[in-house]
């Protein structure tokens, strides 16, 4: 460790006496304040520095110093920051920008889960001064943040410029307290030990959560000995809350979920609903579509429409392609779309998606195809049926008017048209014909519909009408010819 | 799935309603003109009878006539209009005049030529010749109207339409008064028209004309005019040996042909022309439709079919249908599919050096752009079987597919190699779009001499004139001014074929017919409008009067849905086509009931988007500019009148397939198809070219891709062309085996080609005739 323990006494007893402060004479009496809220992150940062001449040998103390610096004048009490140089096993993964995953890493440093973050600054040389990269863990979620990275040109400028690309990087974390219909209220951690906005000191930094910040619930599991199992913690699938009002660390959000009921996890002392700041870190994401029996298999030409949080209208985004792919583009007015996913006229998922939260979202859904075809079918025959009906009434009717003003031969030969047309015999036929050329599941819903149709068949499609048609026609013939 | 019987028998209630609301009444709704009312005769009494009118229906005369001096005491037996089923008898001696119903149609029609309204007075006296042609004064009024709507086109300049007009007054009534002075004026002023704008060809057709119609009575205008042509074709036939001596072959034999196209007859025109050619072959095309570059594929555009084989050799170009189905053609080199349809490999053609290799590179790199979904060349039928490539040694290229791929050929009908070295690209290039000429009714493609398969007796270049309808074309191949006809005009095919100076040969595939809805408007987005459309026109009348002038062509048959119905009942390549569907009849009462149908559905959908009604002002139907499309599109405009449905046309420009904008319902499309299984997706899947948006096509073409046995192919695409049909995703109209007519000078073509170029370098002009 750097320099740490030489500072820790002073700075500690500063924390303690905000908290105090803060606790015992808070000026926003509208909420509980509970010690989450009065808890700073504490924060593990590792620092990784190339050996190179211009960086200085001191550079790891340095900024030791000034990063700490920054967080307590900028933050306050919400970050509780420690630095120290990175454990050599994970420097060239590191400076390859790739991040170790969570467990062997925890497994190996367990002193890191007593964090709440562990931050990673990468600083290396390019060709005109330094690059410095962060990325955060959150120790909670045990979710990375991806990368981000910076040029620098002069080594007087590197702290800064760090510090506020650890700002960026870092993820506020809320815990969800109260879950009413599609309404979650959270508190976020650290909420109360913000200074007041009347603060003159306080810095708009986005290590905040605001109205319209949209976040992704996480469910945290620990076992009897409070230790997190390698499954336990779990992103609430195709969930997020919208951050519909915020007062201090409260904050009133709606749930957009795929599922009805998407916090249905018994309430117990081992489970934890946390929800971590989302921020899109790519231009887009692709969504692709796999069949939940055969993830193997891609989801083909489904329709998936957009809508934005509480509007009604859909916007149609496209039809995913052969491999089940269709990119996402951010909506300029809300970071978060609802996805509505369509085979024909039927609706398979509901999907809300944060463009560029992830590069690829796969949603296994159920394979529809079967149904669809079905569909196709039915429709195509029920409109053959409607056509059929219609033209033997126009016919009829038509050919009773000849009859009533006695064009007898217009007549006749009208009912040789109307003769011409599918019986009712011929369109059952029909219908087998399809039932014949179909899979398994396409003939039952054909079938179905044969059933359901038979009243109808029978009544529009009477054989009885043209025989009463030419017995009306042979009567005025009769008559004619006795008049 | 929900229970359809309530909701259908719901719908077919209010479709009887609709149905009886519509039934009885007339297709028509306009203002009633005089010979559209229930005819009567007006009879005047004397004035011991006080002068009374009486209207009667049509009276029984012989032959409709008037006696001049009747017997007094006899009876007329009449029924008056108000009380027709009571005959009532009227003493001769007390009628003082009958006016006939016939009569007072001619009057009026007197009435409207002397008004200018030329269209009007036609129908009035179209409806005698049909129904009273016995009328007196009926002819002379014919004629009266014709030279008098003549005069009139004459003083707006409209030249072309006046002699039209003349002609038939000629044709009916040769010794009339004034005829052949106004005969003379507009002809002339026509001739110097055509010689003003250098347009010879029309110009010789007027003499042509002349001479053959009006004999002796236009005798001296017609040798003045042959005298002005022959000078003219003089001067540039001496323009021709001046190019000849300064060595410019090309020169020479454009300016002897132009000679030539003036005035053929001139001494030694002919024997330049021959002379010349010989150096510099050049092969002249009549075509029916003009070529542009265009970044579409072709067999969507019939110019693109046509002259894309000039422009740009493909990877596998369709050449013939044998027993197993297409027949393709590689030129870069010998393929061979593997034996489970899992790879392809091709040895790459050795031109010496290390040409196979550059042509392997060159390949390989437009395969692996094919797949690539970030390359503007991308084409995901090709992203879903590839699945990696290997240049073995430098020239044999193999590839491996992921899934057994039974028309890859077809699928790779694709040009040869990547865009991106200009050089190699250059060398699949066997003409050049000459770009500097500035003639608006011709094209020249120039043989590009780097073509790696140039061969020496291939015209050095060919030149494309676009004529102004299929009579002109046919003239022009007749007379020597072109070689070749690209596409004959069915109705012409029999008269053509009787020409023993030339030979006519069928194109192996049926070009197939169809308009294409726009799914992006509300109207031909609904199905049920769409088959509204399709019960509304008349296409066996289209097909049979229209198009094939009455005359039985073989291949040519109406459709029912997007596949070809093949040439043969055992055509190979009818496989796809399903016949248990017959095409949907002509109904128009059943289509105005679908249009009604189709309205409460999209209002109904429109009120529940809370969006405006959709309104049907009128219908945009774009075609390309061909006779076939145009013909066919202005057919099918007056069925659509019928209906009350205003439709206008739009032309596409050259090269243009489909609009780039949204303004249009339905373009008249005429395409190929070689190979169902694929070219099902290129027209009809949602990001083909038709966008199909249902997604139960969609689900039946996707299948096709997941095809593992080929003997399945006939029985899924069957299925695709019943959804089709259901949908009218496309509206079927007809199949057309399209003809090429040549001179027998060409040599070379094969007896029944795919394409109009195919296998030009094979090709050679025997100029000795």
């Amino acid at each position: 460790m750097i320099g740490w323990l030489s500072t820790c006494c002073a700075r500690g007893l500063t924390r303690v006496i905000w908290i105090l402060v803060v606790a015992l004479i808070g000026t926003t009496p509208g909420y509980a304040q509970s010690i989450w809220e009065l808890t700073p992150y504490k924060v593990q940062t590792w620092v990784v520095l190339e050996s190179r001449p211009l960086i200085p040998l001191t550079a790891a103390a340095l900024l030791d110093r000034q990063l700490r610096r920054s967080a307590d004048s900028a933050l306050g009490a919400v970050w509780d920051l420690q630095v120290e140089e990175a454990p050599v096993e994970y420097r060239s993964d590191f400076f390859a920008l790739q991040e170790p995953s969570p467990d062997s890493l925890l497994t190996e440093f367990p002193a890191i889960d007593g964090f709440d973050k562990l931050m990673v600054v990468v600083v290396v040389c390019d060709d005109n001064g330094y690059r410095v990269s962060v990325a955060e863990l959150d120790v909670r979620t045990r979710v990375w943040s991806a990368w981000a990275s910076r040029h620098v040109d002069t080594w007087a400028r590197l702290p800064d410029v760090t510090f506020a690309l650890m700002c960026e990087t870092f993820v506020p974390l809320a815990q969800i307290r109260r879950v009413e219909d599609d309404q979650v209220t959270a508190y976020v951690r650290a909420g109360a030990l913000l200074r007041p906005e009347s603060s003159v000191r306080r810095w708009t930094v986005p290590t905040e959560i605001t109205t319209g910040d949209i976040l992704q619930p996480v469910i945290r599991r620990t076992d009897r000995n409070g230790k997190v199992r390698s499954d336990g913690v779990k992103p609430i699938q195709w969930t997020v809350l919208l951050v519909e009002e915020q007062d201090g660390g409260e904050l009133i959000c709606k749930t957009l979920s795929g599922y009805n009921q998407p916090f249905n996890v018994r309430r117990s002392s081992r489970a934890e609903q946390l929800a971590l700041l989302v921020r899109p870190q790519y231009g887009s994401t692709t969504l692709k579509l796999t069949d939940r029996r055969n993830p193997e298999q891609p989801l083909v030409g489904y329709d998936v429409y957009s809508r934005r949080p509480g509007v009604e209208v859909s916007e149609f985004m496209g039809r995913t392609d052969w491999r089940g792919l269709l990119q996402i583009d951010p909506d300029e007015e809300s970071q978060v779309r609802v996805l509505y996913v369509k085979n024909g006229n039927r609706l398979l998922g509901k999907l809300p998606v944060i463009p560029g939260q992830r590069q690829e979202l796969t949603a296994p859904l159920r394979n529809d195809d079967g149904r669809l075809e079905a569909e196709g079918v039915v429709l195509g025959l029920k409109e053959n049926l409607i056509d059929l009906v219609a033209r033997r009434e126009v016919l009829s009717s038509r050919i009773r008017a000849r009859i009533e003003s006695g064009k007898l031969d217009e007549a006749e030969e009208l009912l040789g048209d109307l003769g011409q047309l599918e019986t009712k015999d011929e369109f059952n036929s029909r219908i087998d014909r399809r039932i014949r050329n179909n899979e398994d599941e396409v003939r039952q819903l054909i079938n179905a519909f044969k059933v359901e149709s038979r009243t109808l068949l029978d009544k529009y499609l009477d054989p009885n009408q043209l025989r009463e048609l030419q017995s009306m026609l042979d009567q005025a013939r009769a008559n004619s010819g006795n008049g | 799935m929900r229970p359809i019987n309530s909701r259908l028998g719901r719908f077919v209630l209010r479709l009887i309603g609709i149905v009886m609301m519509l039934g009885n009444t007339s297709l028509y709704a306009q203002e009633t003109k005089i010979y559209e009312q229930e005819p009567y005769d007006v009879i005047t009494l004397n004035a011991a009878n006080q002068g009374r009118i009486l209207r009667a229906l049509p009276l029984d005369l012989p032959e409709r006539r008037v006696e001049p001096d009747p017997n007094p005491n006899a009876t007329l037996r009449i029924r008056l209009v108000e009380n027709p089923d009571e005959e009532i008898d009227v003493a001769w001696g007390g009628i003082e005049k009958i006016d006939l119903f016939e009569d007072r149609v001619l009057r009026r029609a007197r009435q409207l030529v002397r008004n200018r309204e030329f269209d009007d007075a036609f129908e009035h006296l179209g409806f005698l010749q049909n129904n009273y042609p016995n009328t007196l004064g009926l002819e002379e009024a014919v004629d009266s109207l014709l030279f008098a709507e003549a005069s009139a086109l004459y003083r707006e300049r409209r030249f072309d339409r006046a002699i039209l007009l003349l002609n038939e007054v000629y044709q009916r009534n040769p010794n009339r008064r004034g005829l052949i002075t106004a005969l003379t004026r507009v002809s002339q002023a026509l001739f110097a028209e055509r010689i003003k704008n250098q347009d010879y060809r029309d110009a010789r057709r007027i003499v042509q004309i002349a001479d053959d119609q009006y004999g002796s009575n236009l005798a001296n205008s017609v040798r003045n005019w042959k005298g002005q042509l022959q000078s003219i074709a003089e001067g540039v036939l001496g323009e021709a040996r001046q190019h000849g001596q300064a060595g410019d072959d090309r020169a020479a034999y454009m300016s002897s042909r132009r000679a030539y196209e003036i005035w053929p007859d001139t001494p030694g025109v002919r024997e330049m022309m021959v002379s010349t050619a010989r150096r510099y072959p050049i092969l002249s095309v009549a075509v029916s439709q003009r070529f542009a570059p265009s970044m579409e594929r072709p067999m969507f555009n019939w110019a693109s079919r046509r002259a894309s084989r000039l422009q740009y050799r493909r990877l596998f170009e369709l050449t013939g249908v044998g027993p197993n189905g297409g027949v393709y053609e590689c030129p870069v080199g010998k393929p061979t599919i593997a034996d489970d349809y899992r790879g392809l490999s091709i040895q790459m053609l050795e031109l010496g050096g290390d040409s196979a290799a550059y042509i392997g590179m060159a390949v390989s790199r437009r395969l692996l752009e094919l797949a690539n979904p970030e390359r503007p060349a991308y084409d995901p039928a090709w992203a879903m079987v590839f699945q990696s490539l290997d240049l073995v040694g430098t020239s044999d290229l193999q590839v491996s597919l992921r899934r057994p791929a039974f028309t890859v050929q077809a699928i790779l009908d694709t040009d040869a190699v990547s865009g991106r070295v200009p050089q190699l690209r250059q060398a699949w290039q066997p003409y050049m779009l000459d770009v500097s000429g500035e003639a608006t009714d011709r094209q020249s493609f120039i043989l590009n001499q780097d073509y790696a398969l140039v061969a020496s007796t291939q015209p050095r270049e060919v030149i494309e004139r676009d004529f102004d309808n299929p009579k002109q074309a046919i003239q022009a191949l007749r007379s020597g001014e072109v070689d070749l006809l690209d596409r004959v005009f069915p109705a012409d095919v029999e008269q053509v074929s009787r020409d023993e100076t030339l030979v006519v040969q069928p194109y192996r595939i049926p070009s197939l017919h169809v308009l294409v809805p726009n799914q992006n408007r509300p109207h031909p987005s609904n199905r049920i409008f769409r088959r509204a459309i399709a019960y509304a026109i008349d296409r066996e009348q289209i097909l049979t009067r229209d198009l094939l002038g009455g005359f039985e062509l073989s291949g040519c048959e109406l459709i029912s849905g997007p596949f070809p119905l093949g040439i043969a009942s055992d055509d190979p390549l009818n496989y796809a086509y399903n016949p248990n569907i017959d095409p949907l009849p002509y109904d128009p009462r059943h289509a105005r009931t679908l249009i009604q149908l189709a309205q409460i559905g999209l209002e109904t959908a429109a009120e529940k988007a809370k969006q405006p009604k959709p309104k049907l002002d009128e219908i945009v139907l774009a075609h390309p500019p061909s006779d076939i499309a145009r013909i066919a599109c202005n057919e099918i405009v007056e069925d659509l009148k019928l209906l009350g449905l205003k439709c206008v046309l739009r032309v596409l420009a050259p090269g243009e397939s489909r609009p780039t904008d949204d303004a249009w319902d339905f373009i008249y499309v005429d395409y190929v198809m070689g190979e169902p299984l694929v070219d099902a997706r290129r027209l009809l899947a949602s990001d083909g070219f038709a966008a199909c948006g249902s997604s139960h096509l969609n689900l039946a073409i996707r299948r096709l891709d997941q095809l593992n046995k080929e003997a399945d192919a006939p029985e899924r695409l069957r299925i695709v062309h019943q959804i089709c049909f259901d949908d009218m995703s496309v509206i079927p109209l007809w199949q057309i085996q399209d003809r090429l007519a040549r001179r027998k000078i060409i040599e070379g073509i094969q007896q029944r080609p795919v394409a109009t170029y195919q296998d030009i370098e094979k090709w050679s002009l025997r100029l000795e005739e």
